[in-house]
């Protein structure tokens, strides 16, 4: 007869050892509580009193320097209990799972009359617990201080809880697995802070790689992409890829209660209970060093061609880094050999996939459709480039392939692509030098900036077919001599990329309508809506639905250049005469700047997970030649009196200023 | 009933336990002797569902053990070292216990506290060696096992309280018909309280024997001869374990009772001979010598 546990049996069981650990855990709550609210009260002082003193010394209204402390007492404490939990969890969670790494300890618990698996998911749930239920605690003092001093709750404090909950429910997972598989408590440590480098490092290598190698392929898709960290719980705390990091704490919580059952708890005290982490990790640092080593010495160009210096330093890097791991986690140099050929199939594996890419087998980079097999092509030029709220450059780029059917059009992208293709320097040292700009750099809210271009293609096959390219993949630097003026000019391009088309009234800061470069209206739209900005624009919109030609408005973007490279043609941008020639009928040019940010930060866990931050460098400014022939845009600018009947610029309008002409969105 | 059959456990390339079998019956008290190393805290662990085996089976009361809370709610283990946290009281570990094991006894842990010297509230990582196995000897006979399973008790007790242990133990099998398998160098405490001996070695059972009849089976001798016989084999057809000689005088360890080997020592017209049964400490080492692990065998 086998007597078996019921559930009710199981939960009670539960209860007891998670009553236990919080009795052994009362200390560290203890410390965390106290840091907590004394942190908390310092905050809400500070931030009340240096608020009120700094409204005092303004000027401003105290009420409202009040609110405005509260609002920051929020995020500030919020943010503070955020990294206290963090650091208390992981302080929690090695403590709780260290029963299976002392002798003694296996001992009291290995007899206890509780299943291991029942025991593992209560210490797992005395984890959670621990973590969360005070953290929660003391955030909702936090929100109920801030709504008993009458202000609402921001979404930055709000999405802290979210962001808490996915990081412990991700972290703890992560070290019970970790935990079940090691031997030794410092072993999980170390096996834990290992992944949580050295993977989102090593896939930062590969996105460099693919990015550096595969020259027009657009690297931004990688941005937050789960498969960046998915092995890096701590990446969990950005509270993106919300489903991944629940799908991942469920795998590694079932793998672990499932591993722990059969696990020979006389591991304790050894380097490991379960190798396969190890070689995991050992593989995965070996990895690391050696594509730093490496793409360095590729980049070095030693002995004077790219792969051979990567293949030299990929081998330099990882054998050493392979035989440190092994001491690190062995104590000794038991095994190395034995367990040395996962290395061997790694140095093989990259090497070869290297080689592949570094030669260009499959023909990619230098790919340019024949125009007898594109049905539809699109061009997009960074420099001339609204975004309408899209982070997805690469959606944008496909859906450009529909933009031109005309074969004409469709020739000029052809032909740009083919100069792109020309000036681009492909030489397996430069693809190297490329990576390590691709390893970083799509944290930037959007890629195409000056000199940036990128093309698609729709096939006749139907397959779409895209390439973006940055300046700094040119020879040059900079791809200076593209003219895209054919393509940026047409009707389909203003239609699709600019701000004066696409952007939200709300998005549009200043309209500026000038004549000549001394002197100008200008009408703000930053606050309180100008309604008038509001009309020229919609005015503007008819006129363009409404006119047939293509290339009557034009976009202005080389005068930009020039100006910010100070050359011959500064200041003639904003003279309408500079113009007249190409459009006999022009009457006033019109400037626009749109609120696009030039910098935009996630979080600190970026850090680990993806890289740093560059400057967003899509353009704010543009400039347009209104002709006669847009009657609807300027009889909104006489009705509100910023054109005078001879269509000149009225000095008696409101928004009249005598700007010495500069005016420029950068 | 605990019942081990062909059980082997070993450690990467080190064999612990090998094939071994035993069958325990209920109420009796067990001691496991042996050499350092030769398996016993191993398989009280094995008994205890610490470690699991790699082959053979743990039964007790027919059920099979490892990870089976049913079955290990019946049982108790008091390792070589206890674990205890550093906040741990008798108190507040009594709180886990009391919910985890079926038998739990609030009025044995309450007697049990008055019955060892020591303060329930204290913290037990503070207290002395012997204090800390009290500690979790009141743990453990309040959960009122079935099975109870010691490695080396008697570490650090003084002489009073190990005296009381045993008392306690001996009044618990013989009101609850528990089960006590005692792993132990201490031959002498064992032989008070035992009613069988499992002697073991590398791995291996060499011998497993009630007390009293092991006591039986084995005789120490003291033979003198004013004129020692002149065979190459002076004691062939009896049993020896081993033979030491001064002048005339052989002390002979003899496996057998004084029927079985008497005629044939009287034959040898000695002048003297006296027998005397071994303590369990001889026996221990009169088997280990003969085993090939003798003082000499190591030096």
């Amino acid at each position: 007869m086998t007597l078996t546990a019921s559930f009710k049996d199981k939960l009670k069981q539960a209860y007891a050892v998670f009553a236990w650990d919080m009795k052994s855990c009362t200390g560290i709550l203890t410390v965390y509580s106290i840091l907590a609210a004394v942190f908390t009260t310092i905050i809400l002082t500070l931030c009340i009193v240096i608020g009120i003193l700094i409204a005092d010394s303004v000027g401003s209204s105290r009420t409202e320097a009040f609110g405005e402390s509260i609002q920051f007492f929020q995020i500030i404490a919020s943010g503070m209990i955020y990294f206290l939990t963090i650091i208390f969890t992981i302080v929690y969670t090695v403590q709780i799972y260290s029963y299976q790494h002392s002798k003694r300890k296996v001992d009291l618990y290995g007899s206890l009359p509780i299943s291991r698996t029942v025991l593992f998911i209560s210490k797992s749930a005395s984890a959670y617990i621990f973590s969360l239920v005070p953290a929660m605690f003391f955030l909702g003092i936090i929100f109920i201080i801030s709504i008993c001093l009458g202000q609402p709750l921001t979404n930055e404090a709000i999405s802290i809880y979210l962001k808490l909950i996915i990081g412990t429910l991700a972290c703890i997972s992560a070290y019970g697995l970790i935990s079940v598989c090691c031997g030794t408590t410092i072993n999980s440590v170390i096996m834990f802070i290992a992944v949580c480098v050295v993977y989102p490092l090593s896939a930062m290598f590969i996105k460099g790689v693919v990015g550096g190698f595969f020259v027009g392929f657009y690297s931004g898709i990688f941005k937050d992409h789960f498969i960046m960290n998915a092995l890096n719980p701590l990446a969990a705390y950005d509270g993106i890829n919300i489903v991944y990091w629940l799908i991942f704490s469920v795998v590694c919580i079932a793998a672990s209660a499932y591993l722990v059952k059969n696990r020979k708890m006389e591991r304790a005290q050894e380097s490991f209970a379960y190798y396969l982490p190890c070689h995991i990790m050992k593989v995965l640092i070996s990895f690391l060093v050696g594509m730093f080593l490496g793409v360095l010495f590729g980049s070095l160009n030693v002995f004077g061609y790219g792969y051979l210096g990567f293949v030299f330093g990929f081998i330099l890097g990882s054998v050493p880094a392979f035989v440190i791991a092994h001491l690190i986690f062995y104590k000794g140099f038991s095994k190395l050999l034995k367990t040395s050929i996962p290395l061997g199939g790694l140095i093989i594996v990259v090497v070869a996939a290297m080689a592949l890419i570094n030669y260009d087998v499959f023909g990619y980079n230098e790919f340019v459709p024949n125009m007898d097999n594109v049905q539809s092509a699109g061009f997009i030029d960074g420099y001339n480039f609204y975004r309408d709220g899209s982070n997805n450059l690469n959606r944008v780029v496909r859906d450009a392939s529909d933009d031109f059917t005309d074969k004409e059009k469709i020739n000029s992208v052809i032909t740009n692509h083919s100069e792109i293709i020309d000036s681009t320097d492909f030489s397996s040292t430069k693809k190297f030098q490329n990576v390590w700009s691709e390893m970083v750099m799509d944290n930037m809210p959007f890629r195409l900036g000056y000199f940036d271009y990128a093309f698609a293609y729709k096939l006749d096959n139907g397959r779409v077919v895209t390439r973006v390219y940055y300046n700094m993949q040119s020879e040059e630097w900079y791809y200076n001599d593209i003219n895209t003026f054919d393509v940026v000019k047409t009707k389909e391009y203003t239609q699709n990329y600019t701000a004066m088309m696409k952007a939200d009234f709300d998005s549009i800061d200043e309209v500026e309508i000038m004549t000549n470069s001394v002197e100008g209206c200008y009408l703000s739209n930053a606050e309180n809506r100008n309604k008038d900005c509001e009309r020229i624009i919609e005015a503007f919109r008819k006129d363009f639905e409404a006119d047939k030609t293509d290339g009557s408005v034009i976009l202005a973007p080389l005068q930009y250049i020039d100006y910010s490279y100070d050359n011959a043609y500064y200041g003639d941008y904003n003279n309408i005469d500079t113009y007249k020639d190409e459009y006999p009928e022009a009457v006033c040019l019109i400037e626009i700047k749109t609120d696009v940010k030039n910098y935009e930060g996630n979080n600190i866990l970026d850090v680990f997970s993806g890289g740093m931050y560059l400057t967003d460098m899509v353009p704010k400014t543009e400039l347009y030649v209104i002709p006669e022939s847009y009657t609807n845009t300027l009889s909104v600018l006489k009705e509100i009196g910023v054109l005078n009947s001879d269509n000149e610029i009225n000095e008696n309008s409101d928004y009249y200023s005598w700007t010495g002409g500069i005016s420029s969105g950068y | 009933m605990i019942e081990l059959n062909k059980l082997t456990k070993k450690f990467d390339k080190v064999t612990a336990l090998d094939n071994m079998s035993l069958s325990v019956s209920n109420g009796s008290v067990v001691g496991l002797v042996g050499s350092n190393g030769s398996g016993k805290s191993t398989l009280l662990r094995i008994l205890a569902g610490v470690y699991q085996p790699n082959s053979g089976e743990v039964l007790i009361d027919g059920q099979k053990l490892f990870d089976n809370p049913a079955a290990k709610g019946q049982c108790y283990f008091i390792p070589d070292f206890p674990y205890f946290y550093n906040n741990s009281t008798i108190n507040n570990t009594a709180f886990l216990y009391r919910k985890l094991y079926p038998n739990w006894s609030e009025e044995q842990f309450a007697r049990f506290c008055t019955v060892f010297p020591i303060d329930s509230n204290a913290r037990i990582i503070n207290m002395s060696k012997g204090m800390q196995r009290q500690a979790a000897l009141i743990l453990a006979l309040s959960t009122c096992p079935r099975y109870l399973f010691l490695d080396e008790i008697f570490d650090g007790l003084d002489p009073v309280v190990r005296h009381l242990l045993k008392k306690i133990l001996i009044d618990h099998v013989a009101e609850h018909n528990m089960t006590v398998i005692i792993a132990s160098h201490n031959l002498r405490e064992l032989e008070d309280l035992c009613d069988r001996i499992c002697l073991m070695h590398r791995g291996h059972m060499l011998m497993e024997r009630d007390i009293d009849s092991l006591r039986m089976c084995f005789r120490k001798v003291q033979v003198a001869f004013s004129q020692v016989p002149d065979k190459p084999n002076i004691f062939e057809g009896i049993n020896v374990i081993n033979v030491w000689r001064n002048g005339n005088v052989f002390n002979v360890t003899i496996r057998g009772t004084e029927e079985d080997f008497m005629p044939q020592l009287n034959a040898l017209n000695p002048a003297y001979i006296s027998a005397m049964p071994l303590t369990l400490e001889e026996i221990f080492i009169s088997e280990m010598g003969a085993a090939g692990y003798d003082i000499n065998s190591i030096i």
